[in-house]
């Protein structure tokens, strides 16, 4: 009998985890409090409170808890677990691997979840949702986990790798056993479903969809060896040569039926007992398309350029199409401008609720919207949330002020590079009553704790450097403006009040590594100044008040100057 | 100069660090003239800096040196006053005091973030779950948060306990009430000694 495949480290590990069981997984795992003995009972100092954002990219990081109104997605090494109707996000989940999550996947019953890393030598763990601690961690795959899925019964669980092994694994999860795989799948696989009576897995992915049988695989059953899975691929006729993004095996009423979609632009409707073969499609009039998702209800498509469309599943009829989210490059408020200007983010994935009132969305500018479907005729956006899409690269708080009218304390900015200045406030909902008024207008309708957006255009694209990506941020100690400095040493001056651009001045030939203005009680007597600290060694003096002209530069440091900072003093240096 | 009003005998201070591993003083004089700027004082530390703050005094820098160390300088002085080794981390590439500074916040080359003790150096919490660079951090004003931010494109917002945030408030609302520049400080302790003594003169005469 073939030992068991985790080594006997983090058993024990996971083990303990489950021991302590009344401690809730962010307090075990996210914040190790070493503070003498009493630091068992103390409570955890550092404790998640929020994620803004999400690392989602494919359809297989979005899951819909099969009873509840819980919606589980990963945020960097985390899985984020929000509730629609608390709206807010309940749970967060982390291996304690320090791996990035690529995809998640609820159990049928909802009591278990299953996350696959990405990432060298990853592995898949799986969390118990009553005690939220981690009960089976599966590695196995050797280059990141694409998609898991777990059999109707919760018995065993099937996860794919990465290319270029692309290697499927069915797992007893309960034993952490492996026990069938197949390794000859050349191709890149991005799709993963049971049958519903459990005997059937679908895989599909560039230039196929294939059929496994495993009906002879159960949990708890000795293993001699690992077998090989054995494939029947299907017919697929003139869909020959797409790439199928995404399968879903039907449940319930209209059970046997599995439905594909391929990245032209087609919703594929698959069937036969001993091979499988396309009987219908329908052309979905998209460019591409990303995710389909099959309820009792509706068939779910989710296209590119913001495009989600329903269908009735056996009849495979036209019901609606969703109304788009926000365009890009107008995260505050829709604008009239022709719709032919506009562009929008692709549906990366797109699922309903378990009781198909709500659909949410995520679109590949990393934004999560929430539906509601419960009328098709009126259909209205429930929930929305929008985030930076790449790296984040400075924080700045605003400074608090007493002044009317001005953004609520406790509002910071951020800066990425995706060129876009963000404005948030995190107690927005407490502050409800007098709802936050942002005097100005400005306020953002799409979400509620972002609180506008300005986009920077890139400002030397005939060099060729088309993304700046801005670098660093500096707020004025009284609050009015924001300077933020890029990838290609320009500095870019916004008044705050109404994040218009003031002034662009070109500092350094490097990037600009940090920005600082005099801090607060030197500005009463003296006056207010900014240093700017570039990769290219030297650092700026400007004078705000005078459109931030240049006042002095220092240029003795022989490396890049990493950080910069005024400070007062009484007594004289010494030399 | 001593008839000068007592603010502007506060020298503005502007100090840089660099990945030449050294870290320059200098003082930046009212009149902003080229010759504004005069080198006060250079230190060469062991390895490349990564990141600096300056505590909410004024009087004391924080760096973070790519050989796993904080060191703590002297505004005044421009001296190395303290160095933390930094055990079970990886390279600290930023550094973040609070508000009050008591606590430093730093992030690493593991990805994680850690608050050590400003005055021991004893590292007092860490937390984890962002899966790329922690590009910056920040301690909200009112001492509820610790922010990060990081190349995954995720904010995360750590809530601190009471046993971080309430000495971090109560430190706050000592230097609040001192808030004054230290020479005027100095004069009203005068007036104050003037004014007690005046006090009890008075009683004596009674």
């Amino acid at each position: 009998v073939r030992s068991r495949s985790v080594p006997q480290a983090e058993r024990q590990h996971t083990s303990s985890v489950s021991e302590h069981q009344p401690v809730t997984l962010s307090v075990h795992l996210f914040a190790m409090v070493k503070s003498g003995g009493s630091s068992k009972t103390s409570s955890p100092k550092l404790t998640l409170e929020r994620i803004i954002g999400l690392t989602a990219s494919t359809h297989s990081a979005l899951s819909i808890h099969p009873l509840s109104d819980h919606v589980a997605y990963p945020a960097g090494c985390v899985v984020v677990i929000y509730s629609i109707r608390k709206n807010r996000q309940v749970d967060f989940l982390s291996s304690g691997n320090g791996k990035a999550i690529h995809c998640v996947s609820y159990s049928p019953t909802g009591r278990l979840l299953a996350a696959g890393e990405s990432g060298h030598l990853p592995s898949v763990a799986v969390w118990d949702l009553n005690t939220k601690s981690v009960v089976a961690q599966l590695p196995g795959h050797k280059y990141g986990v694409s998609c898991v899925c777990f059999s109707p019964n919760s018995e065993l669980l099937a996860s794919v790798g990465f290319q270029p092994d692309s290697q499927l694994l069915l797992w007893d999860w309960q034993n952490e056993l492996t026990l069938a795989s197949n390794t000859s799948v050349a191709d890149k696989v991005l799709s993963l479903s049971f049958s519903s009576d459990g005997r059937k897995l679908v895989t599909a992915g560039t230039r196929h969809a294939t059929t496994w049988s495993v009906d002879q695989y159960h949990a708890g059953q000795l293993v001699m060896e690992v077998s090989a899975l054995e494939g029947n691929a299907a017919v697929l006729g003139s869909h020959k040569e797409s790439i199928f993004y995404d399968v879903h095996c039907t449940q319930g009423v209209s059970s046997g039926q599995v439905f594909g979609i391929t990245s032209r632009g087609v919703v594929c409707q698959l069937g036969g007992d001993q091979v499988m073969a396309v009987e219908r499609f329908v052309d979905l009039k998209v460019k591409r398309t990303y995710s389909v998702f099959v309820g009792t209800k509706y068939v779910v498509c989710g296209c590119s350029d913001g495009v989600i469309r329903m269908f009735e599943p056996v009849s495979m009829k036209y019901v609606c199409t969703l109304p788009r989210p926000h365009a890009l490059g107008r995260e505050n408020r829709p604008d009239d401008s022709p719709a032919a200007q506009l562009s929008y983010a692709d549906v990366i994935a797109a699922k309903l609720t378990a009781d198909e009132t709500r659909l949410v969305a995520l679109y590949s500018d990393r934004s999560l919207y929430v539906w509601n479907v419960e009328s098709v005729k009126n259909i209205t956006k429930a929930r929305s949330f929008l985030a930076h899409s790449s790296c984040i690269w400075d924080i700045a708080l605003m400074p608090a002020h007493d002044k009317e009218g001005g953004y609520p304390p406790g509002t910071f900015v951020t800066c990425a590079a995706d060129n876009t200045i963000r404005l948030w406030n995190l107690d927005v909902d407490r502050q409800s009553k007098q709802r936050v008024v942002v005097s100005n207008g400005l306020r953002s309708v799409y979400s509620k704790e972002m609180l506008a957006c300005k986009a920077i255009e890139a400002s030397s694209e005939e060099d060729g450097v088309s993304a700046a990506g801005l670098r660093c941020l500096a707020i004025s100690p009284d609050g009015s403006q924001l300077v933020c400095g890029d990838h290609t040493g320009t500095l870019n001056v916004l008044d705050l009040a109404d994040l218009k651009l003031l002034h662009t001045v070109q500092a350094h030939d490097g990037e600009v590594m940090r920005l600082c203005f005099t801090a607060t009680h030197a500005v009463d007597k003296k006056e207010c100044l900014l240093a700017s600290a570039g990769r290219d060694r030297v650092i700026h003096l400007l004078r705000p008040k005078d459109c931030y002209k240049l006042v002095n530069s220092v240029s003795d440091h022989s490396g890049a100057v990493t950080s910069v900072h005024f400070g007062l003093s009484d007594t004289k240096l010494l030399r | 100069v001593s008839t000068a009003p007592l603010v502007s005998e506060l020298r503005l201070l502007h100090v840089s660090c660099s990945a030449d591993k050294s870290i320059r003083f200098r003082e930046v004089n009212d009149c902003l003239t080229p010759q504004a700027v005069v080198k006060a004082g250079v230190r060469t530390s062991t390895s490349t800096i990564y990141d600096m703050d300056l505590d909410a005094t004024q009087k004391y820098l924080v760096t973070a040196n790519q050989d796993k160390r904080l060191n703590i300088w002297s505004a005044n002085s421009t001296k190395s006053v303290r160095t933390y080794r930094l055990r079970n981390s990886g390279e600290p590439y930023k550094v973040q005091l609070d508000p009050a500074g008591i606590f430093v916040a730093t992030s690493s080359s593991d990805k994680l973030l850690r608050v050590y003790d400003f005055f021991s150096g004893e590292c007092l919490a860490k937390a984890g779950g962002h899966s790329e660079q922690i590009t910056r951090l920040r301690f909200t004003q009112d001492c509820r948060r610790l922010i990060s931010v990081s190349a995954d494109g995720c904010i995360f917002v750590h809530k601190l306990s009471s046993a971080l945030s309430k000495p971090m408030l109560q430190r706050l609302s000592e230097l609040k009430s001192s808030r004054l520049p230290p020479s005027i400080n100095g004069l009203l302790v005068v007036l104050f000694i003037q004014l007690s003594v005046e006090f009890q003169t008075k009683q004596m005469y009674r």
